[in-house]
């Protein structure tokens, strides 16, 4: 039986640890912090699972541990800027010549400004609906809320995000004009 | 417009690539890990409850038993109830398992007690000596434990509560001496036959529990006795509303014979009620405490059958249309498989990986 809940946890760590990995670098755009965080991950549910717990959906429970991590992490740097975020990236890509990364940067601010439109448990829903391609009854699982709870938040943030979007698109358009 | 969010996130997405060399390394320190941190055998009740859903299948249990429908068969089963024994043995001790304060713990206690006193008063004073006597080593143990909770509180400088618990218990027990004198001084003569063994248990508790008869009418008890008898109807009242909400919220699954009987017993149950707040209102608060348990009992019986009716589809009943040859085996037996069909149930559609691996 030991045996078994190693090789299980192990395979997991195999094909879920690079989805987590993505998962968190995108919650804290920082691929040491990102990595750091990934071995929590793993880390806290072996340390579950070794005092004799039971885990039914070990993805399910990963992703609530990366997510939950992840949460604390973004209220604890709450108070870092943009800048000193990206500051703390040498590894983006592409980067230009002069060192710097534009691209990654406006698309990362592009994101920020979508994202932080979102409070919890929306931000993370949408996160894990299109980042991490889970469907609704596996974010339920991971939030332990209901399917249907994930679907009307869903239904929601579609509604907002079709504000945001036309909201910019208006005033790139303006920008234009001008 | 969510498939716009979607392509900037895959965009982000795709630029962060893990590189197979620190996919390894932490790999290699998550080995590590599990080696340092290896997985404890627990013992099988451990494991057992740590399963959600099997403790929450057994939680169902525990409320079927002690709660839900059979509640009212189970938490106020008195002695010669089919489901008395569950009541004492399951249901009071489950309830003191899952309460972790001393304080809290000695007023569970205390209750407890009360109702060991109550049903030995009752059997006292409805003849049946056998059963009495039996119900005495019951009410004794419940005090000996409730002694040792007061010295335990004492020891841990709680010496308010435990005083306050301990006359909380001398009172009850002056009183039900109080009311078995009266039942059995049928000579008049003002002393009753009554022998109350609990000093003999022993304690060491420094506060003192009188249960002496002597100690039963004296000057100063008229308010204790009072108070008494306003709680025994309060108890009644409670019982009484109770089973008459649950003969209304069941009203669909009663046959109309067994319903008009309920009702009826229900009432005549309530009569008593009424004569019993008449008798504290004339200050007769023997008769009053006498007349409530005496409601409180016909209540109880009404919900009994009530309650199998109920879980039975009148099926049980019908077999039994007179409720007082209900043999209580029979019910016990009915009740214990239906509480084994549902374990059976939770079993079989439950997969416990692990548990019979030891």
């Amino acid at each position: 039986m030991k045996q078994d809940v190693e090789e299980q946890f192990l395979r997991a760590y195999d094909d879920l640890s690079e989805p987590l990995y993505r998962h968190l670098y995108f919650r804290v755009y920082r691929r040491e912090r990102a990595q750091e965080l990934l071995q929590d991950v793993f880390m806290k549910t072996w340390n579950y699972l070794a005092a004799g717990n039971q885990v039914d959906n070990l993805k399910a429970f990963l992703y609530r541990v990366a997510n939950n991590l992840a949460i604390d992490e973004s209220r604890k740097k709450k108070e870092h800027s943009l800048d000193q975020l990206l500051a703390d990236q040498p590894k983006l890509e592409p980067v230009s010549d002069d060192g710097k990364h534009p691209e990654k940067q406006l698309l990362i601010e592009q994101i920020f400004k979508v994202v932080d439109e979102f409070e919890e448990p929306d931000r993370s829903i949408l996160v894990l609906r299109y980042h991490d391609d889970l469907d609704p009854k596996e974010i339920a699982v991971v939030l332990k809320i209901s399917a249907n709870n994930v679907s009307v938040r869903l239904h929601r943030a579609h509604e907002r995000l079709k504000i945001i979007f036309n909201k910019d698109d208006n005033a790139r358009e303006i920008s234009t004009i001008d | 417009m969510h498939e716009k969010f979607q392509q900037l996130i895959k965009r982000f997405s795709g630029q962060s690539v893990w590189d197979a060399e620190s996919k390894q390394a932490v790999r290699t320190k998550l080995i590590q890990h599990m080696d340092a941190h290896p997985i404890k055998q627990r013992s099988f009740w451990t494991r057992l409850l740590s399963n959600r859903a099997l403790a929450v299948g057994l939680a169902a249990i525990v409320l079927i038993v002690a709660g839900g429908g059979t509640v009212y068969a189970c938490t106020d089963a008195q002695p010669g109830d089919a489901l008395f024994g569950v009541r004492i043995h399951v249901a009071e001790p489950m309830v003191l398992a899952f309460t972790f304060d001393d304080e809290d713990k000695a007023d569970i206690e205390l209750a407890q007690t009360e109702s060991r006193l109550v049903e030995w008063e009752q059997l006292q004073i409805s003849g049946n000596t056998e059963a009495a006597e039996q119900h005495q080593k019951l009410f004794d143990e419940k005090l000996a434990r409730l002694k040792d909770r007061i010295a335990k509180l004492e020891s841990q400088g709680k010496n308010d509560k435990a005083l306050e618990i301990a006359v909380r218990a001398e009172a009850s027990i002056s009183t039900h001496e109080h009311i078995v004198a009266i039942d059995n001084d049928e000579d008049g003569d003002g002393h009753a036959e009554v022998n109350l063994t609990s000093e003999t248990n022993g304690s060491n508790s420094h506060v003192s529990i009188h249960s002496s008869a002597e100690a039963s009418v004296k000057a100063g008890d008229t308010e204790v006795f009072k108070d008494q008898a306003q709680r025994r109807i309060d108890q009644a009242s409670t019982m009484i509303a109770e089973v008459r909400a649950y003969i209304t919220a069941n009203a669909n699954k009663l046959n109309a014979e067994l319903k008009t009987k309920a009702e009826s017993e229900l009432d005549d149950a309530q009569k008593k009620l009424d004569d019993a707040k008449k008798a504290l209102q004339d200050s007769k608060f023997s008769d009053s405490i006498i007349l409530s348990a005496n409601a409180s009992a016909d209540a109880q019986r009404v919900k009994i059958l009530v309650n199998v009716a109920v879980r039975t589809d009148n099926a049980f009943f019908d077999d039994h249309q007179d409720n007082h040859d209900i043999d209580p085996d029979k019910l016990e037996e009915e009740i214990r498989s239906r509480v084994q069909d549902k374990l059976d149930k939770i079993f079989d559609d439950q997969d416990f990986p692990g548990i019979d691996d030891d």
